[in-house]
């Protein structure tokens, strides 16, 4: 990623899991071994359909969930290590103690080691609060995300009575009036229930609530799926002004490739919990490699008549590729892609 | 053409706690056999509520105020739908004029298998033996391309995917050869590979059936791919109605400007994306002129104080902005737009 080497990286995901048991002991691997890297000041694309694990990623890295594997790195920081990694130090110990009382004497030291790499990863998962005020989150439904029975100026200062950052109440309502302004509300807003609001106004609450601990980092959740077409150029360009004038990363997930294409510098392409395509917004949009990202781009329809009577679907058979098989696959710089060599280079001939 | 519809005048109120809303505001259009209608507009525009009262499916605080919705019958007799008993309409919802409706889950019955559900319209509108109704409805599900239809008639609704569903739901509306098929945002719940495959069955069924299509959506990429004609409502009203290519190309309302210049596309790439400012006006009390003034960059000071009637531009394109009035000062619409004409060799001259 040689565009990449001098920016500062922000957020490390390492083969990051995330399984659910449901009904009848089936496990549901809705997240599945995915790794990417995102750096400071830039918009991440995660792109999907439903059933892709592009949501559960998001919720996975900001903690709202307890990984099942991988790790993840903020900052520099490790903020997540994944419960089967910790189970499995366990029961190794639990073999070398049994081999210990046999006379394995050689083992002390590594259960001692083992044992400090457990407690050093459970001290790691501990959510700190500077990761709650650094880490946020823009929800889907702005009216689901809302408390309905809070006035908007103390849904906006949430964030700032629970790391207790400000002083007076004067500053309180200072730091919510300013936020207010920023993403487009007025003052009077402040005092109003969130069932007042259309719904870009209450995703513009969302936006607030999110930027008032001052955060660098930012997980959008579909964020502008349930809003009108004319709505969501509004949002989109204010979390861009946003962007520029903060100095914010995002990790932008939907499921409109047209508009993650707009807003982002890099997309990943999220199916069946695997990412199957890693690349910059051009090389996923103009020279797509792999057979799925190929049949959703297909898939979209463009506001063009003389563009839709030509366009062509690709269909996608599943059963042709094997993700377990393949191997994650550096084509061209920064562009990856998900598939044995053999496939590769059927997909990249093509 | 044979024409199918003839909605003249249409105005529709709903009474509320809040006071009378009035949801469609003198709305007329024309449908002809064979062509397929899209509708679009944001939430709240009034696309829904117009279907509905074509289909006498308003809710219980739902009037038609005035107007006339003329169904012609292929024998060349002319009904007011507006008008009809309940006991008429029933002649024709669903034999004459059928729906699909958003949701596949909510417009099937979940304790009812789905053939008993196709079986159903069959028998009662085609007076059928249940064994030609059974046949019939085989035919049907391998109709919207749906593998095994013996086995599928015992299954029930939860054992199907959501486009599996939506393709028995235009199964049972096709049962008894509607003249006219109202699709109701038919693909908005599905994924874009699904909702693609979705589109090309009612695009190949339209073929077969000859049937008249009105396609309600507020994407405007499945209008570019869908439609023969173009209807944009706005707060009850349609505000422009002419060609696909008219409508897309030559666009003349500046409302239709905004929705086409703020959906993201190669052109605009880098560019900050065009949004119209504020939000649709509250129905309950309609502003005085044109309803899109408000939110105008292109207003003039009439727009404020009068209802611009619907100027003619050519024998299929219409559109009701002041900015079509011989007298009117010329403005240039926005550069994505222009540039929409220009790449089909048009001039917009707005």
């Amino acid at each position: 990623m040689a565009k990449n080497e001098n920016k500062e990286l922000i957020l490390d995901v390492r083969n990051l899991k995330q399984y659910f048991k449901i009904k009848g002991g089936v496990i549901v691997k809705a997240v599945d071994d995915i790794s990417f890297k995102i750096y400071k000041g830039e918009t991440f694309g995660l792109v999907g359909e439903s059933g892709s694990g592009k949501s559960t990623t998001g919720r996975s890295i900001i903690k709202l969930y307890e990984p099942t594997g991988g790790e993840v790195y903020y900052k520099g920081e490790r903020i997540t290590v994944g419960q089967h990694s910790i189970d499995e130090w366990k029961e190794q110990i639990k073999i070398l103690k049994k081999e210990l009382k046999l006379g394995k004497t050689e083992n002390a030291e590594i259960i001692a080691k083992l044992e400090e790499r457990i407690k050093t990863a459970s001290n790691d998962n501990i959510v700190k609060p500077d990761l709650r005020q650094s880490m946020q989150m823009i929800f889907q439904d702005p009216m689901a995300s809302l408390n309905p029975r809070m006035r908007v100026i103390d849904i906006i200062a949430e964030g700032l009575d629970v790391h207790h950052l400000f002083e007076t109440e004067e500053e309180r309502k200072e730091k919510v009036m300013k936020l207010l302004d920023l993403v487009g509300l007025s003052e009077d807003h402040a005092y109003r229930y969130p069932h007042e609001f259309s719904g870009g106004q209450r995703q513009r609450i969302g936006i607030a609530r999110a930027l008032i601990t001052n955060p660098d980092f930012i997980i959008a959740d579909e964020p502008i799926s349930a809003l009108d077409v004319s709505i969501q150029a509004q949002v989109v360009n204010l979390l861009n002004d946003l962007k520029a004038d903060f100095g914010l990363t995002y990790l932008f997930i939907a499921h409109d490739l047209s508009m993650v294409h707009y807003i982002s510098d890099r997309i990943a392409v999220m199916h069946l919990g695997r990412i199957v395509e890693l690349g910059t917004s051009e090389d996923i949009n103009y020279h797509p490699i792999h057979p799925y990202t190929r049949s959703l781009l297909s898939a979209i329809p463009q506001p063009d008549p003389d563009y839709e009577h030509s366009r062509k679907r690709i269909d996608y058979n599943k059963a042709e590729v094997d993700y377990y098989a393949g191997t994650w696959t550096e084509v061209t710089p920064g562009h990856f892609v998900l598939g044995t060599a053999e496939e590769i280079s059927k997909w990249t001939s093509k | 053409m044979e024409k199918l519809l003839e909605v003249k005048n249409l105005n529709v109120t709903f009474e509320t706690h809040g006071g009378t809303v009035q949801a469609i505001r003198d709305v007329s259009f024309d449908l002809h056999r064979g062509e397929t209608l899209a509708v679009v507009g944001e939430s709240g525009s009034g696309k829904s509520v117009m279907t509905k009262s074509v289909m006498r499916l308003l809710a219980d605080n739902g009037n038609i105020k005035h107007g006339e919705i003329l169904y012609h019958y292929e024998d060349g007799t002319i009904v007011d739908i507006a008008k009809l008993r309940d006991g008429e309409m029933h002649k024709i919802r669903g034999a004459e004029i059928a729906m699909v409706f958003q949701d596949p889950m909510t417009s099937l019955n979940p304790t009812m298998t789905i053939g008993k559900q196709i079986m159903e319209p069959i028998m009662k509108h085609q007076n059928l033996s249940k064994k030609d109704a059974r046949q019939k409805a085989i035919e049907l599900i391998s109709m919207v391309k749906i593998d095994r239809p013996t086995k599928r008639m015992k299954q029930y609704p939860h054992e199907f995917s959501g486009g599996m569903r939506q393709r028995i739901v235009i199964a049972v509306a096709l049962a008894c050869n509607p003249n006219i098929l109202i699709c109701d945002e038919p693909t908005t719940a599905l994924d874009v590979t699904i909702q693609a495959q979705i589109i090309d069955l009612i695009k190949e069924l339209q073929q077969q059936t000859k049937a008249a299509v009105i396609f309600i959506t507020h994407d405007l990429g499945v209008v570019a791919n869908i439609a023969d004609r173009v209807a944009v409502m706005y707060a009850g009203k349609i505000c422009e109605i002419g060609t696909s290519s008219d409508v897309f190309y030559t666009p003349a309302h500046p409302y239709t400007w905004g929705l086409l210049a703020s959906k993201p596309n190669t052109d605009n790439l880098g560019e900050k994306l065009y949004s119209i400012p504020g939000t649709p006006p509250n129905l309950l009390d309609p502003p005085k002129g044109d309803a899109f003034a408000l939110r105008s960059n292109y207003a003039l000071e009439l727009d404020f104080e009068e209802q611009p009637p619907m100027f003619k531009i050519s024998d299929t394109h219409y559109a009701a902005t002041w900015l079509l009035h011989p007298d009117a000062p010329k403005v240039e619409p926005p550069k994505v737009v222009q540039r929409r004409g220009a790449k089909k060799g048009v001039t917009n001259n707005g």
